[in-house]
């Protein structure tokens, strides 16, 4: 009960600063508005990278004409289009060639779809039949459905910013030293600040989609009736602990303020927040992986327009739950080593 | 039985002492004004005895009942530190609410735990006003009146009237004498003990964390 008096008064002290809700909501808004528009609904990639599986036969001729093929079983190579991490899975049986294709690069898709018939086509006699079907329900998404689970993050950086700068001013102030003289437990005042940036996150992220939805026309009809809200409640647990072990570790509104936002940052701009991962190189989508940033946007888009099942969704959502937790007990163990 | 005792307190902060062997013992209804130089100790004392910070030997009991971090102790313990420690995004009326919620007081009397403090801070009028709106010398009478809004039986102010005009350091001073006559026990840190020399108040002089007289 008195976690959530804390809560309650952490919501309303962050409703009332301009500069928070610019950061948690108009700018991730902007970001969305901006870059939807400037970005054409398929978008190019440095590496046509493709999987391959059944006869590999002529897995050298599709090389020469330009793509990067790595062998896999059907089911990784139609796993790894679903989830972005490959443009296309070739598929080759005796009755022909099918080419599953990510919806959100139709450019790169076609590239592929003529290197695979070059590629087939030299050195046969016969020709087999080739076609290209897509990964995702939805055909081709909209810049704007691409956008926004970036700015969802962004939008979650921006309260985890809000949040870890006001408990360090409330240190600073003196009202966490008061708070820490009344009779409330340290584990409650942690657990309040985690309600409230809980709150926060989840409230920020749902409008942000509702905003996508009416005035972006960005479609969620056929998307998991479940998957969206519990990858929405695990970024904003990821977020929510990301916060309260910033707002812990800093001993001043500057060096959170410095070191805190560098840092998230540095995760939004590998995670894929400020240039999309499918456009990135090889390697940095590798590196990427330390992010949250990045498992949030792949659970975002597996749960909006690549439309992955539950279960598909659970790796990210995972490794996202899995900070979150850990950064709590972070916080949790510092506080409980430096509260008398 | 003494609401305050504490004794051999000592405390290192950093590189310096900031309390050496301190004790001190604060009667039910008494008044104890510290009194030293900046950097004396007077804060860290206030601070230790607060349970905010832990001191490196010495022992403090509160109410009889062993520290000061003890949640019994803690709901009858009044702390107002040092800055003016209340949040400017809230009205008077909200700060006053939150602070006698984290002190425990029910629900059902939080109403009336703000009309006091609404007395107390002579704020009346100001309610509904956001504290970022009050002057400084009406923020540091909410800031004391959010520590004595549940009514503590232990009051420990490090420099309440620090940065506040003649009339408000008058009301603060009456206001906290009226709590004193009920019985609560005073620690009031100072570096200007002229308005309190009506009030009999004890003095305790500190100079580099060692009480001088």
């Amino acid at each position: 009960m008195i976690a959530l008096v804390i809560a309650l008064k952490d919501l309303r002290l962050l409703s009332r600063d301009p500069g928070a809700i610019f950061w948690a909501l108009v700018f991730p808004l902007s970001f969305a508005v901006l870059f939807g528009a400037v970005f054409p609904s398929a978008q190019t990639r440095p590496d046509l990278e493709v999987g391959m599986s059944g006869d590999l036969s002529r897995i050298d001729a599709l090389r020469r004409n330009g793509l990067s093929v790595t062998p896999r079983s059907k089911a990784d190579g139609l796993a790894n289009v679903r989830s972005g991490n490959a443009l296309a899975e070739i598929d080759v049986t005796p009755a022909g060639v099918e080419i599953t294709t990510d919806p959100m690069h139709a450019a790169e898709g076609g590239a592929i779809d003529a290197a695979t018939t070059r590629a087939f086509a030299s050195g046969l006699s016969g020709m087999p039949s080739v076609h290209r079907v897509s990964a995702s329900p939805s055909s081709s998404p909209s810049g704007f459905a691409i956008a926004f689970p970036a700015a969802i993050l962004w939008g979650l950086i921006g309260c985890a910013g809000a949040f870890a700068t006001a408990s360090i001013a409330e240190r600073r102030a003196g009202t966490h030293a008061r708070l820490c003289a009344a009779p409330v437990s340290a584990a409650t005042l942690l657990g309040g600040k985690l309600i409230a940036c809980l709150i926060a996150c989840v409230v920020d992220s749902a409008l942000l989609l509702v905003i996508a939805r009416v005035a972006f026309g960005v479609p969620f009809e056929q998307f998991s009736f479940y998957g969206l809200p519990f990858v929405i409640l695990c970024c904003a647990i990821c977020f929510a602990g990301i916060t309260v072990f910033l707002g812990v570790l800093g001993k001043s509104e500057q060096s959170v303020g410095g070191a805190g936002w560098a840092v998230l940052l540095l995760f939004a701009m590998i995670g894929g927040a400020m240039v999309p991962l499918s456009t990135m190189p090889h390697w940095l989508r590798e590196a990427s992986s330390v992010s949250p940033v990045k498992w949030g946007i792949v659970a975002l888009e597996g749960a909006t327009f690549r439309g992955l099942s539950f279960r598909e969704l659970m790796p990210a959502c995972g490794v996202l739950l899995a900070i979150g937790f850990a950064s709590v007990a972070a916080a949790a163990a510092r506080i409980a080593r430096t509260t008398p | 039985m003494q609401t305050i005792l504490a004794s051999g307190l000592c405390k290192v902060l950093g590189q310096r002492t900031a309390l050496r062997n301190v004790d001190i013992a604060v009667e039910p209804a008494e008044l104890v004004v510290l009194l030293g130089a900046n950097g004396a100790g007077k804060t860290t004392l206030l601070r230790v005895l607060a349970g905010v910070l832990r001191a490196d030997a010495g022992t403090v009991s509160i109410f009889g009942e062993g520290s000061p971090s003890s949640r019994r102790a803690r709901m009858h313990l009044g702390y107002a530190p040092q800055s003016t420690a209340i949040y400017d995004e809230l009205t008077v009326e909200e700060n006053l609410a939150f602070f006698a919620r984290m002190q425990r007081v029910a629900s059902c009397d939080v109403p009336a735990a703000i009309d006091r403090g609404l007395e107390f801070a002579d704020l009346v009028q100001r309610r509904s006003a956001r504290a970022s709106s009050l002057s400084s010398g009406m923020k540091r009478r909410l800031h004391v009146a959010c520590a004595v809004v549940h009514q503590p039986r232990a009051l420990l102010l490090d420099e309440p009237t620090a940065g506040v005009d003649a009339e408000s350091c008058a009301h603060l001073v009456s206001s906290i004498d009226a709590m004193r006559r009920r019985g609560t026990a005073i620690v009031w840190s100072t570096h200007d003990a002229t308005p309190l020399v009506e009030l009999g108040a004890r003095s305790m002089n500190l100079a580099n964390g060692e009480v001088v007289s």
